[in-house]
């Protein structure tokens, strides 16, 4: 029942199967390892959810991080350095095989979002949990979800607009 | 006018396309691989920019060291100052430069 809420809690964050393979098998062995720690002020899907998203983002800054180093070889070595970010390649193999397509452009979008708003986004769209329980994973209050969710679908609707334009051109 | 529409539609047909998503699965073999980890802990890598001010840190301290080395082992060039003192060549009195 967890793994696949943690599984697919990292695929839709980190939008990698493999990648999201080893964040759930990571995220197993800190539940195991710190069982004992677990204070109960929360619930147990609660903690299991707040440990997979931290594993999420550190991999996420970990990515960046590569992202901006190769950057920096590419101004040194004189390459444009452009990165496409609407190169729709994430299918979500969840995602009914009619929609698969245009999915692709959900999932290219979501991937440009800043870590919170992603992380926000990802919990209540693809996971659908409530926004109370996404306000205790995250730490945060029920306005700063709020808030949170409507900036991400503010900014998606704006990048999936620029995306429309391109296609169209 | 009508683009707009068609981009609004576009961009809602987009939003609604993971409707009845059903939850990915993992591999078959994930228990597996999670007693391998726990039988077999990792070791601990250290993440990139720390190896990187490491790197300079080192660096830094050889550049330093190079530099004490360096004026340490400078030959000291004098200047004889002439005082009018017909002792002075016995006395000496000289200016030290370092270059």
């Amino acid at each position: 029942m967890y793994r696949e809420k943690v599984f697919n809690t990292a695929i839709g964050m980190v939008q990698d199967h493999g990648m999201a393979e080893d964040i759930t098998q990571d995220t197993f062995v800190t539940v195991y390892k710190s069982i004992l720690s677990f204070n109960e002020k929360s619930s147990l899907s609660t903690w299991i959810y707040r440990i997979t998203v931290n594993k999420c983002l550190d991999h996420l800054r970990a990515k960046n991080r590569k992202k901006r180093m190769g950057l920096l070889g590419q101004l040194f070595n004189g390459d444009s350095g452009e990165i496409p970010n609407d190169k729709p390649d994430f299918e979500h193999p969840g995602v009914q095989l009619e929609r698969r397509e245009t999915s692709r452009y959900l999932f290219a979008a979501i991937e440009t979002l800043p870590d919170t708003q992603k992380t926000v986004f990802v919990l209540a769209h693809i996971e659908e949990l409530p926004q109370k329980d996404i306000a205790e994973i995250m730490n945060l209050s029920i306005k700063a979800v709020e808030s949170l969710l409507q900036r991400a679908k503010a900014n998606l609707r704006k990048k999936l607009g620029h995306i429309y334009d391109r296609r169209k051109m | 006018m009508k683009n707009n529409i068609n981009k609004e539609k576009w961009i809602d047909e987009v939003f609604n396309s993971t409707q009845g998503l059903k939850r990915a699965q993992p591999g078959a073999d994930l228990y597996e691989k999670i007693a391998a980890k726990l039988s077999h802990p990792q070791p601990v890598s250290l993440p990139f920019p720390v190896k990187r001010w490491i790197a300079a840190a080192v660096l830094l301290l050889a550049v330093n060291m190079g530099s004490v080395i360096y004026f340490n082992g400078q030959e000291k060039k004098t200047v004889p100052v002439n005082t009018g003192n017909p002792l002075a060549s016995e006395i000496q009195t000289e200016t030290t430069y370092n270059y």
